[in-house]
């Protein structure tokens, strides 16, 4: 008997928590059409809406691009990294040569060097390669992770011997190896990399705003947290909301659909340490 | 799976052979003497700079000039700095802040306009005498063509100022202090202040303070800026008083200590006054409501000061690179874009005021001014601004004081007293490591 | 957790010296990309990081010479170690609301309530969420005068809180965003610890009479206590990497209560173009970051 109020307690509860984490999102959905003088009330009911924000918005900026832009930089870079994070997690994993303990070891340590220490070198890096106001200072520094390596490595520790043996006793080379053989078999940790990676440059605010200055060249998060700080929105909330809400829809969009995949996969990269 | 990886690679080669493209599509090379310039990117000065350089372009087929905005989005100053670094600048640029020219002139990046013929004594006969000084690196030279300004001034909400019982503009502090007491009042009752004397921007990011503590220092001290020969010379009672004037005026609400979301004075007209500069007239213009009146004022000066009102200038040079393969032909340009007629299509164009002495008495200008009284007080304002110290640790003296600002006057935190030795301790030891002079 | 552990595998069929040649050739070629992606975005930052830290440098000119110029001014420099302890402040805040909420949230999910993926999906909403969406949402959620939460507060007659404007508030502001923005990430990984205890260990324990919070002591804290550690160190990682909420939402201020470190090597870096001591700034929080992990890691192994 308890057990059922509990239960239902429980829900009621829950169903609070859920509320405070879906409704900002769903207020500023709305609060961007809503007319400017009514935008800052709690609730979602308007005198009448209007998508005046949005016009305003890509008038101002040209946050399409940037969106395209986000797009370009996350696909090449995650592409990237599944095709060479693979390839040495499987030269780690499976493979005897030299050296091998030694850059597991850098790996290793490449992993707990805090960022901080290299931001203003790596720029530095950029600007003498030329690389400032380019996609290759957004993409190419992304193009490995140690975390991923690890993760493939792993991954691969755990298949059979007798996999990589019968495929070379058929005359397979390693890369067919690794791309014919393991990676049908590595749906899981392809998912995961593919989502963390993604999400993390997807998401990735600072670098952009460290090697972009070219507007045609920025990506979302750069080009809408310059948008809220510096002058061009000229204090208009709206506006700003409706930068923050074409930035979140995709993404909320994509999660509904993949959600367990998501949850699974970043839950992953939560083990990192 | 294998069509699968097939068409990744593909993806991948495809975003590698743009990444080669845009890497190439840099260099560019043509016959005949080209130049590139950057100049600002809002739209009234884009327009102005085609104007010219397409007249320069009619006339000189064979020293043509590309004109390029500079690249959007972030600080100017940065841009440069970077652009410089990365050997990407171009040959002239029209919109460098003065606050870095220093810096880019101890990097070598700009060209000395004393190795110019004449280009140096061209300068100084445009200008008002009394500005062109202020403009001279720590090492005497000149590395900018000082162009144009903004005056700084307050302008005033009118109509809200008579509702209040107010009938005159502030020119000192305690007459602001007593038309402020006037203003502010909580008119819904809910025991939160919703009418404020003037709007401050409460951010913490040194470039505010060019729009509230710097016009007050350089109208208190009758025109003295931050440094003096390479020293601090903002160590001094007027420094003080601003700092308490402005603590008073937080504490007293006579400013808000908020962000406001949208325009709250012309369009919410929660405030009486704003800081501005020239460029406002035309955006008050546009999105002002029927019964709202404005005038612009002096920054206000302490009771007893006596003399003429200085406030600060707002700036903007013009540079040569010295990546550039043709500074003559730069200097020539830049004569031509700072000439007479030039300036009169500043004017029109952009509403900015030209660096040029004797403004309002020229008669080819006299149209202009007819047509926009408004303008009239600012271009008188000119010859007594103040722009920046040519120092390369300026922002940092800046950013000393605006940290201050922020603790003493923003937060009561601490006595004006103490933000200010505070603040000269901090600009003093950049000044010492990485100072001019 | 197998994934530092090195474990030494590799072909069986090594008995043929020809083969054990070709392995290791292909093992050479396909680290490679690595070994040049180490060697150009770690190494070589890594190494000019060193250097820079020895030399004022304003990028458009040539290295200038520093010696510890860069340190003795660190050392004394005011903004700096409000920056560590804004974070150090940001870490207190945060990681017992992360720990306590996402603790409550998951035990309950675990119970066998309606509707429990959607609530899971709804709590990790936010983590999906880009931060700066996130921030620039919350900015006007805290607006003094006319934010939600003032509104919000208003119906029950609470005067207006300064959530940003003030320097005493705004950084446990921030730390409360974070919360909501994280604590679904925790929520998953609370849960995936509690569901490890099987149900029959507690039926066990209430046989012999134990009590909720015998049960919570010694069964539900094992469980759970390796993803505190997690929270721990992803919070503290998370605290001295605080940037874009801050840059947003404060610009740092007020009164440099929210800047962090790494909005401090920008500040250095780009706004007064002194790169050498933004190096030494981030060459400084390196050595705190990685100080403050191993400390933590020390007093959680002691307790075990």
């Amino acid at each position: 008997m308890t057990n059922r109020w509990m239960k239902w307690i429980g829900f009621a509860a829950m169903a609070l928590v859920a509320f405070s984490f879906l409704y900002p999102f769903l207020w500023m959905f709305v609060a961007t059409i809503k007319p400017e003088t009514e935008i800052t009330e709690v609730g979602l009911l308007a005198s009448s809406y209007n998508v005046d924000n949005y016009k305003v918005l890509l008038d101002r900026i040209p946050i399409l691009r940037a969106f395209f832009n986000s797009l370009i930089v996350s696909v090449a870079s995650t592409v990237a990294v599944l095709i060479f994070c693979s390839l040495a997690g499987y030269a780690l994993a499976r493979l005897r040569f030299p050296g091998r303990g030694f850059i597991h070891n850098l790996i290793l340590f490449t992993m707990v060097m805090p960022f901080q220490l290299t931001l203003i070198p790596l720029y530095v890096l950029m600007v003498k390669f030329g690389w400032v106001d380019t996609y290759a200072a957004l993409i190419l520094p992304y193009t490995m992770s140690a975390f991923a390596i690890l993760l493939f490595r792993q991954f691969f520790l755990q298949m059979p011997q007798d996999l990589i043996d019968a495929a070379r006793i058929d005359g397979l080379g390693e890369l067919s190896i690794l791309f014919r053989i393991f990676w049908p078999l590595s749906r899981p940790i392809l998912i995961t990399v593919g989502i963390v990676h993604f999400m993390g440059i997807w998401n990735e605010a600072l670098w952009p705003l460290i090697v972009i200055r070219d507007e045609m060249l920025m990506t979302m998060p750069q080009m809408v947290a310059l948008f809220a700080v510096a002058g061009q929105a000229e204090g208009q909330f709206g506006v700003q909301l409706s930068a923050a809400a074409l930035m979140t829809l995709p993404v909320v969009i994509v999660f509904v659909f993949l959600q367990r995949y998501f949850i699974e996969s970043m839950a992953t990269s939560g083990l990192k340490e | 799976m294998r069509r699968w990886l097939k068409s990744t690679c593909k993806l991948l080669l495809f975003v590698a052979a743009g990444l080669l493209m845009l890497g190439c599509s840099r260099t560019q090379e043509s016959d005949g003497v080209r130049l590139l310039m950057w100049s600002a990117t809002n739209p009234q000065e884009i327009d102005h700079a085609r104007a010219l350089v397409n007249a320069w372009n009619e006339a000189h087929p064979d020293t043509l000039i590309v004109l390029q905005p500079l690249p959007e989005g972030r600080s100017g100053e940065e841009v440069l700095i970077i652009a410089a670094a990365g050997k990407t600048a171009p040959d002239i640029c029209t919109n460098i802040p003065p606050v870095i020219a220093p810096l880019l002139a101890d990097a070598g990046a700009l060209v000395p306009l004393d190795s110019i013929a004449g280009a140096r004594e061209s300068i100084r006969a445009r200008m008002p005498a009394e500005l062109f000084e202020t403009f001279v690196d720590g090492d005497g030279l000149l590395y900018q063509v000082p162009w144009k300004g903004n005056p700084i001034l307050i302008q005033y909400n009118t109509t809200m100022l008579r509702a209040c019982g107010v009938e005159k503009l502030p020119e000192t502090w305690s007459e602001f202090a007593t038309a402020a007491e006037m203003v502010v009042a909580d008119l819904d009752g809910d025991g939160g202040i919703d009418r404020w004397m003037n709007i401050i921007n409460p951010i913490s990011e040194w470039r505010q303070r060019l729009f509230d503590f710097y016009p007050f220092f350089i109208a208190a001290t009758g025109g003295e800026t931050l440094l003096k020969d390479g020293q601090v010379n903002f160590d001094r009672p007027e420094t003080e008083q601003v700092f308490a004037f402005f603590q008073q005026g937080f504490e007293r609400k006579w400013f808000s200590r908020s962000v406001f979301a949208g325009d709250a004075f012309v369009v919410g007209e929660r405030f009486a006054s704003r800081v501005t500069g020239p460029w406002n007239i035309a955006y008050t213009e546009r999105f002002k409501g029927t019964d709202f009146t404005y005038e612009f004022g002096p920054i206000p000066v302490p009771d007893d000061y006596e003399g003429t009102k200085y406030t600060f200038g707002d700036p903007k040079s013009i540079g040569i690179f010295s990546t550039t393969k043709y500074p003559d032909v730069a200097w020539e340009f830049i004569e031509f874009y700072t000439s007479r007629s030039a300036d009169l299509k500043l004017l029109e164009y952009t509403s900015q005021l030209p660096l040029r002495d004797g403004l309002l008495a020229d008669t080819l200008y006299a149209d202009y001014f007819a047509t926009h009284p408004r303008m009239v007080q600012f271009a008188e304002q000119v010859p007594f601004t103040r722009g920046f110290d040519q120092n390369p640790v300026m922002q940092e003296v800046f950013d000393a004081l605006a940290a201050q600002f922020d603790a003493v006057c923003i937060h009561s935190r601490r006595t004006p007293e103490e933000g200010v030795a505070r603040a000269a301790e901090r600009s003093e030891t950049a000044l010492r490591l990485r100072g001019d002079g | 957790m197998s994934l530092f552990t090195s474990v030494d595998h590799g072909s069986t069929v090594t008995k043929h010296p020809g083969l054990a040649a070709k392995e290791a050739r292909a093992g050479r070629i396909l680290i490679a990309p690595y070994v040049i992606f180490f060697l150009i975005f770690s190494a070589y930052p890594l190494i000019f990081s060193l250097v820079l830290v020895f030399h004022h440098w304003s990028i458009v000119g040539p290295l200038e010479w520093a010696g510890l110029d860069n340190f003795a001014e660190l050392i004394s420099d005011d903004v700096f170690w409000k920056s560590i302890t804004n974070t150090l402040l940001f870490i207190i805040i945060h990681v017992p609301l992360q720990v306590v909420v996402a603790l409550f949230l998951a035990a309950v999910l675990n119970e066998n309530i309606p509707a429990r993926g959607f609530f899971r999906a709804s709590f990790f909403l936010p983590v999906v969420v880009s931060g700066v969406a996130v921030t620039v949402l919350w900015k006007q959620l805290f607006s003094t005068d006319a934010g939600l939460f003032n509104q919000v507060l208003a119906w029950f007659n609470i005067a207006r809180v300064p959530w940003l404007s003030s320097p005493d508030w705004a950084m446990p502001s921030i730390a409360v965003m974070a919360t909501w923005k994280n604590v679904g990430l925790y929520v998953i990984l609370f849960l995936a610890g509690l569901q490890n205890v099987p149900r029959s260990l507690y039926e066990a324990a209430e046989m012999d009479g134990a009590g909720w919070w015998d049960k919570f002591r010694y069964i539900t804290v094992p469980a759970i206590n390796p993803v505190v550690v997690i929270v721990l160190i992803l919070s503290t990682l998370g605290g001295f990497s605080l940037f874009i909420e801050p840059y947003v939402l404060t610009g740092g201020g007020p009164m440099n209560s929210t800047l962090s470190g790494v909005l401090y090597i920008y500040r250095q870096a780009f706004g007064f173009f002194r790169m050498g001591y933004a190096a030494t700034v981030g060459l400084a929080l390196a050595v705190v970051v990685v100080g403050v992990v191993l400390i933590q890691r020390r007093i959680v192994e002691r307790e075990d």
